[in-house]
């Protein structure tokens, strides 16, 4: 109590202070003055006199005490008062903190979200100071090539250190007994730990020793791993991980709020940039200068700002690209590539892909679920003022007792903050178990996302805040009205609630307002969803299972893949219940794309990239590699021509398919089957010219979002020297579900190398995977859409029976001189049809204002889509309706006689 | 520490008595009240002035006495205390239960 008792004193302090202080002067004085007449000096008689008052602060710190101890007793029968008041009437204070628990509890959620996401901190020292670095052009501009990174490390004294890892990789670890798991993987550099200031909980970080190549392979693992996989074990260091079949030895773990810095995801071991060559063998990155894996990250010195570190690394820039130059690329991109410019940015709230994807539509739901409480707190300002008007006899027998209009007005206040406390008390509990809710939802099979959703102080600050601002909304007013209560009122038999029926109706015409706001947008992104889920896909995607293969284990060259591609896909074919199999590099959205130059016969060659891509002139088109049937596999048409087959290969002429608006751009107005064009060629290699040997129907690329781009595709066994170390395997069932396929299909791959390593998916998961978020938001926003409806419909009813309440009499009367049950319920109904009509009205306008906000989110739909806001007013038409009925058609039945006695 | 509020202590009690018991003879600053205690007290009642100041604000608080700032013969600013109406009642309950009590006493220590 020691803590409250100071914070009292502190409010209530003061003027208590001053007078006490002047009142014990003068006692002193008063003192010291007798003592000197009784003949002591001065000094003698001040201290006399202060010997006798004896300790001062303690009694100023007693009287404090009194008035901290009247204020918190105050405050505590207050407390106690209303919670006696409130349940006097269960159903109201029900009603009330289970609708504020409900829009703080989805407040409270959505913001922790909110903060994880986007405001949060990585949970290391001195975060502010982190700065990414980011390109414009190559790559999406935030990764970079391992030449980059070595060139930018043997700078890394312009700063106070650099770091450099890749994405979270999935990996096999295989457990002591053989069974395998998958986990996620970090490739770090050496300094990486040490730069971001992460300590090991046990054992060692990495050491710039540990980041060589050619050096015992280590291994950091994280806490969450080193729990589930090794017991929390204390003698863990010095043990094996093996890793994609390599064994590292574990040399430290990482304390527990560390996941790495993308905000998101998490890992499950690091491991040295500098070992990757021991896991992808001869298709490692590290030498390969156009391969982009890792993000660079540098933290500031202090005080230097992000401007002068991007000066000091542009600088450097020159040099930087010279030395890390791809040396194969043709000369007009070396020249982008030199001239591409180094720049930093903030990355103290570390970087996330999860949060370009979900930032806005986060920061929308917080919209939402603000409206929600808007709409809630009106509807408790308006029980609050009925029951106001209810106490009115109760509240000036108070006053004539001699309770001031401020303590009347404190009274009230107080019972708001115990309903907006009780409230805020169940709803944090909601939201703890809601954002986690949320957040699996955002999970598929295809990336698993890891949200650290603890409450900090952020959030709780933000829950107080938003349960103070809701006392503040629903409070103040009733509080208002009670506080001009006069004391003659209590001689009064009944109040005439004048004023209160205006300050109502507002507040019911704004929660139709809002809730119409709300289920317009719940619609528009419903229909975002849907349109989304049946665009047509140009393949089946529920019979198809995708086996990813990884061969980059097995000894093979080039051309020897290609072989073993061609025994796996037979090998898978023969399965039963296999109806075909076929690969590819690339699987619709997938994630991955190719992209190549179009140069027909006859036209100006061009090598740009990147240039405006869609606009007419635009010559880039997509790539997939395919294997012969695997138009059959994904069920994508052959209009005209014919399929590859397996004489297209290395030594034959090159052939391509291409789909219909391909053939469409590069070959209007013309047939384009047997048309030749050439692309991008590799540097050391002839240009080749390949002919269309066929023409298919459109299929999604990469993005359902995405018109279907012009697409080829070259025959697998064609791809020139290159043969990837990675595919995609399609499986199509003869029948039924594609997923049973999958125990005898890892099986079958099994027999026929067993250092070939895959994974499964099914195409459907793949193709529901890549519209999550707008699954997402369509649940999120239909259930906050429905809970404002229902929020609204009730504050309609208890209006309209309240109004109707008060009209009792005057509705005998009418009955009595003759009005038949059809007049009154006209006479309610009009009103409440006013009401609704002004609501949605002005729900209308703020929608089509709103609705700007939301666009990026749409698919397929205008913004200001007039026939979805139609169906939202019609929905809130009916439900004002519905909800005013039953209270107006009880009103006409009212019994005349009845009344007319009870007058 | 809200429940020591609504039960003073023996000692609180008397002193409560003594401070209204002084203020019935008329208004009185802080020094007064003190100075006149122990007057009449014959020095026996060793408390501490300081103590008398808590005591004073609770018992304003309780609405029992009433405050108001004046100017001295001395010309020095001091605050009157004066008994209010609710206070002579409790002084009066007080004092009832005061003689009632001292009287037992008295009886217990006679026949002791």
């Amino acid at each position: 109590m020691g803590w409250l008792r100071r914070l009292g004193s502190t409010v209530v302090g003061k003027r208590l202070e001053r007078t006490l202080d002047e009142e014990m002067r003068f006692h002193v004085d008063e003192r010291t003055d007798e003592y000197v007449r009784a003949g002591m000096t001065r000094e003698e008689a001040r201290r006399a006199a202060l010997r006798r008052f004896g300790n001062v602060t303690l009694a100023k710190e007693r009287a404090r005490d009194v008035d901290t101890v009247r204020w918190l007793a105050d405050l505590g029968r207050d407390v106690r008062y209303a919670i006696r008041a409130l349940r006097k009437s269960p159903e109201f204070a029900l009603a009330a903190v289970l609708s504020l628990a409900l829009g703080i509890g989805a407040n409270a959620a959505v913001f922790s979200l909110v903060n994880t996401v986007l405001l949060r901190a990585l949970p290391v020292p001195e975060a502010g100071r982190l700065v990414a670095m980011s390109g414009a052009g190559f790559n999406g501009g935030s990764t970079w090539t391992y030449a980059i990174w070595n060139e930018v490390r043997q700078r890394a004294h312009l700063f106070d250190g650099a770091l450099a890892c890749s994405d979270p990789q999935r990996f096999t670890l295989t457990q002591p007994g053989g069974e395998t798991q998958t986990v996620d993987a970090l490739f770090v550099s050496g300094d990486f730990f040490k730069t971001l200031g992460v300590p090991p909980l046990i054992g060692r970080t990495f050491a710039p020793a540990d980041d060589v190549r050619g050096r015992e392979p280590v291994a950091i693992i994280s806490n969450g791993l080193w729990r589930t996989h090794f017991g929390g074990a204390a003698n863990i260091l010095g043990t094996p991980v093996v890793v994609e079949g390599v064994p590292f030895t574990i040399i430290g773990v990482t304390p527990p709020e560390f996941f790495g810095v993308e905000v998101g995801r998490t890992f499950d071991v690091a491991i040295p940039i500098n070992a990757e060559p021991l896991i992808r063998g001869r298709d490692s990155r590290l030498d390969r200068r156009g391969s982009s894996f890792l993000q660079i990250m540098l933290r500031l010195k202090p005080g230097q700002s992000i401007d002068a570190g991007t000066r000091a690394l542009r600088g450097e820039q020159p040099r930087i690209r010279a030395l890390a130059m791809p040396e194969d690329w043709p000369a007009h991109f070396q020249q982008q590539f030199l001239k591409e410019l180094l720049t930093l940015v903030p990355a103290g709230a570390g970087s996330s892909g999860l949060r370009q994807q979900y930032g806005r539509p986060l920061v929308i739901i917080l919209a939402v679920t603000v409206v929600v409480l808007l709409i809630a707190c009106a509807n408790i300002a308006n029980l609050m003022l009925a029951r106001t008007i209810g106490r009115q006899h109760e509240l000036s027998v108070r006053r004539a007792l001699g309770a001031t209009r401020w303590r009347v007005a404190r009274q009230l206040v107080v019972e708001s903050l115990v309903l907006a406390g009780a409230g805020a008390a169940v709803g944090l509990s909601i939201a703890v178990w809601a954002s986690r809710a949320i957040a699996a939802q955002v999970s598929t099979s295809i990336t698993r996302v890891f949200l650290d959703l603890s409450l900090d102080w952020r959030v709780t600050a933000f829950t107080a805040a938003v349960t103070m601002a809701t006392v503040l909304l629903f409070g103040v007013a009733p509080a208002f009205r009670a506080s001009r209560m006069e004391p003659i009122d209590a001689m009064k038999q009944r109040g005439d609630g004048g004023g209160r029926s205006n300050l109502s109706s507002g507040l019911v015409v704004a929660q139709v307002a809002l809730s119409l706001v709300l289920v317009a947008a719940a619609g528009l992104f419903i229909r975002t969803f849907e349109r989304l889920a049946h665009v047509p896909l140009g393949f089946d995607r529920d019979r198809v299972l995708v086996v990813n293969v990884n061969v980059a284990r097995v000894r093979a060259d080039a051309a020897d893949r290609i072989l073993l591609y061609r025994r796996l896909i037979d090998t898978v074919a023969a399965v039963s219940g296999v109806a075909h199999a076929a690969a590819s590099l690339v699987t619709p959205v997938g994630g991955n794309a190719l992209i190549d130059v179009v140069n027909p016969a006859g036209v100006e060659p061009t090598v740009k990239l990147f240039d405006a891509p869609g606009r007419p002139g635009d010559r880039t088109a997509l790539v997939n590699l395919v294997t012969p049937g695997w138009f059959a596999t994904y069920g994508t048409a052959i209009h005209s021509g014919r399929d590859i087959d397996e004489k297209d290969t290395q030594n034959a002429p090159p052939v391509v398919l291409v789909n219909e608006t391909f053939a469409r751009r590069f070959f209007p107005n013309r047939d384009a089957l047997g048309e030749r064009f050439g692309g991008l060629t590799p540097p050391g290699e002839r240009p080749v010219q390949k002919t269309i040997v066929g023409v298919v129907g459109d299929s999604v690329y990469a993005s359902l979002r995405d018109a279907v781009p012009p697409t080829m595709y070259v025959p697998l066994a064609q791809a020139r020297s290159w043969a990837p170390s990675d595919v995609s395997i399609g499986v199509r069932s003869s029948a039924g579900s594609p997923v049973r396929l999958a125990p005898a299909v890892a099986a079958a791959l099994k027999t026929v190398d067993r250092d070939v390593t895959f994974s499964f998916r099914a195409l459907a998961d793949q193709v529901d995977a890549s519209i999550v978020r707008e699954r997402l938001v369509a649940i999120l926003s239909a259930f906050f859409g429905v809970l404002a409806l229902l929020l609204a419909g009730v504050g309609l009813y208890g209006v309209t029976a309240y109004t109707v309440g008060r009209r009792r009499l005057e509705m005998g009367i009418r009955t009595a001189l003759g009005a038949r049950p059809a007049d009154i319920l006209r006479l309610v109904a009009v009103r409440i049809c006013v009401l609704v009509a002004l609501g949605i009205l002005m729900g209308g306008v703020v929608s089509l204002w709103a609705s700007r906000f939301v666009a990026a989110l749409l698919y397929g739909l205008e913004p200001r889509d007039l026939t979805t806001l139609g169906a939202a007013a019609a929905v809130l038409a009916a439900v004002g309706i519905a909800a005013a009925w039953l209270p107006a058609w009880r009103a006409s039945r009212v019994d005349a006689a009845e009344v007319l006695r009870n007058v | 520490m809200l429940r020591r509020a609504k039960k003073p202590d023996a000692l609180q009690g008397t002193l409560d008595l003594l401070v209204l018991k002084t203020l019935s003879r008329g208004s009185q600053h802080g020094y007064g009240i003190a100075t006149h205690i122990t007057t009449v007290s014959d020095d026996v009642l060793h408390v501490e002035e300081g103590s008398l100041y808590p005591a004073l604000h609770r018992m304003e608080q309780a609405g029992w006495i009433a405050a108001e700032w004046r100017i001295t013969a001395n010309n020095r600013r001091a605050r009157l205390y004066r008994l209010t109406r609710a206070g002579q009642k409790h002084l009066d309950e007080e004092q009832e239960k005061w003689d009632r009590l001292s009287k037992a006493v008295g009886k217990v220590l006679r026949f002791a």
